[in-house]
């Protein structure tokens, strides 16, 4: 295989490993079988995972704090409120009451680029889906200048390769080339084995809301 | 390389005439509206040819709160990321011409359909399908090869109808190198009211010989051909770009020369009812 990428075969014995894991401390995974017997046909689910977002910034426009003004905003990110000025340097944010979103996650293997690839959907308390600007705005801050540079090829509206209905994918063009130090250093140091799907399940699912438990680096690459 | 140049010029130059309605239970207007005409690429996305309609029928609803405008044929609504012809080809191609459309400006359905909110989502549809198709040919190494201008140039080719702009360097992505084929084939395989179909598919066998057309059919449709089937009266058309080709077509040179302008081959399934 090519550097940074796994096989369909691997994926698969890495996700039964993930799901005796997620069983185990009752995390929530399931897998789902849409088409028997083919390549990237079956995927990974994880449901109603329920994540709350504070503060919604306007994706476009965030500047620093230069000095803090509301004691109670205690974020890392800060944003400059500014409602009268037509100043061109900053750009009013809004600053809304805590919201939360529902959250689905897929995890599918696809054969084009022989990587995984996350998915998932985000409704609001109503039911109704957030909109690309909202899924935008709850990228952590520590993710939004990656965001800035180049969100249109980053995470957009796509549709589900195996059920066809639009979902939120992060894509997976860069995948590979992400991946690919991890596998090597693991290889070089002769740690053994090493998850692909943990590792980088662990990198990319922070940026959509998904936080994998640190239990499952214990999981090892069986051959 | 593409040889035969003059297909690409008579499918790039392909036009559909269609006819545009406002949904009759979204008109607030007194008057009901006129009907709005355009002939558009085949080739194309509505959200790139549509603006005029858009523009033309919100002034005869109550489009206060700025809802996206949607297409629907006889029930369906359609997916703007698909390039017209392939719905076209897809939901309509026994109906009589101009192909007659709704206009929605209300109840948007996103459980079926993605959101569009400019052209910016247009482009990163189309480009990171331009990526997806290199890198079934050619392990992506000529889309990364490219530099960002030559990605733009792409995209303005198709936006602003320039044949010549477009192929300068779409070509280099047509180009096969010593193996005389792709690695695989960019194709996605449609049949209405189910999701699309797409599989790895080695243009040429272990032995060398070009596969056809109905090879690939057969692998990754098999019901098209299986005659014992319950419903064997029901027979099916393999239509691409809006024509059947022949099944020992080649399907190197089909993904040479019947490509839409995102790269991949896109196969329609019609019952030939």
């Amino acid at each position: 295989m090519a550097a940074g990428t796994l096989t369909w075969c691997r994926f698969k014995d890495e996700a039964s490993q993930l799901l005796r894991h997620s069983d185990r401390i009752k995390d929530g995974w399931e897998w789902t079988e849409v088409e028997e017997d083919q390549a990237g046909g079956s995927f990974l689910v994880k449901k109603d995972v329920i994540r709350q977002v504070d503060e919604r910034v306007d994706a476009r426009d965030c500047v620093p704090l230069e000095e803090a003004e509301d004691e109670d905003n205690s974020d890392v990110l800060g944003v400059e409120y500014n409602m009268e000025e037509a100043d061109t340097n900053t750009v009013p944010c809004e600053l809304k009451e805590t919201e939360y979103y529902r959250y689905q996650y897929h995890v599918l293997y696809s054969t084009s680029y022989s990587v995984p690839v996350l998915y998932f959907i985000a409704s609001r308390p109503d039911g109704s889906l957030a909109s690309l600007d909202e899924v935008w705005s709850s990228v952590p801050g520590s993710f939004q200048s990656r965001l800035q540079d180049d969100r249109w090829t980053f995470l957009t509206q796509q549709e589900h390769p195996v059920l066809g209905c639009p979902m939120f994918q992060l894509h997976p063009c860069h995948t590979a080339t992400m991946m690919q130090p991890v596998m090597q250093e693991t290889h070089d140091k002769d740690r053994g084995s090493c998850n692909y799907l943990v590792s980088w399940l662990s990198t990319v699912g922070p940026v959509v809301g998904l936080n994998l438990p640190l239990s499952y680096a214990q999981i090892g690459h069986v051959t | 390389m593409a040889d035969d140049r003059e297909v690409l010029r008579e499918l790039w130059d392909g036009r559909l005439p269609i006819k545009f309605n406002l949904a009759a239970d979204e008109v607030s207007s007194m008057e009901h509206p006129e009907p709005c005409y355009l002939l558009v690429p085949r080739q194309s996305y509505f959200p790139l040819v549509a603006d005029k309609v858009q523009r033309y029928f919100l002034k005869y609803t109550a489009n206060s709160q700025g809802e996206e405008m949607w297409l629907e044929y006889e029930g369906q609504p359609l997916k703007w990321h698909y390039p017209i012809g392939v719905l076209f080809d897809l939901f309509a191609s026994s109906t009589m011409l101009p192909w007659s459309l709704v206009v929605h400006f209300q109840k948007f359905p996103e459980d079926e359909l993605l959101h569009c909110p400019g052209k910016d989502a247009v482009e990163s549809h189309f480009m990171s399908s331009v990526k997806e198709a290199d890198t079934l040919k050619h392990r992506g190494q000529v889309i990364n090869g490219m530099q960002k201008k030559d990605h733009k140039q792409l995209w303005m080719g198709l936006q602003n109808d320039k044949f010549d702009q477009f192929w300068a360097i779409n070509r280099r992505l047509m180009e096969h190198g010593e193996e005389n084929c792709f690695k695989h084939l960019p194709f996605r395989l449609y049949q209405s009211d189910k999701p699309c179909v797409q599989r790895l598919f080695r243009p040429i066998t272990e032995e060398g010989e070009q596969r056809l057309l109905g090879d690939l059919v057969r692998e990754v449709a098999p019901q098209v051909f299986n005659t014992e089937v319950e419903d064997a009266s029901r027979s099916w058309k393999v239509v691409i770009q809006g024509v059947e080709p022949p099944m020992e077509t080649p399907v190197q040179w089909l993904s040479e020369h019947f490509s839409y302008p995102d790269n991949f081959l896109h196969i329609c399934l019609v019952s030939s009812q």
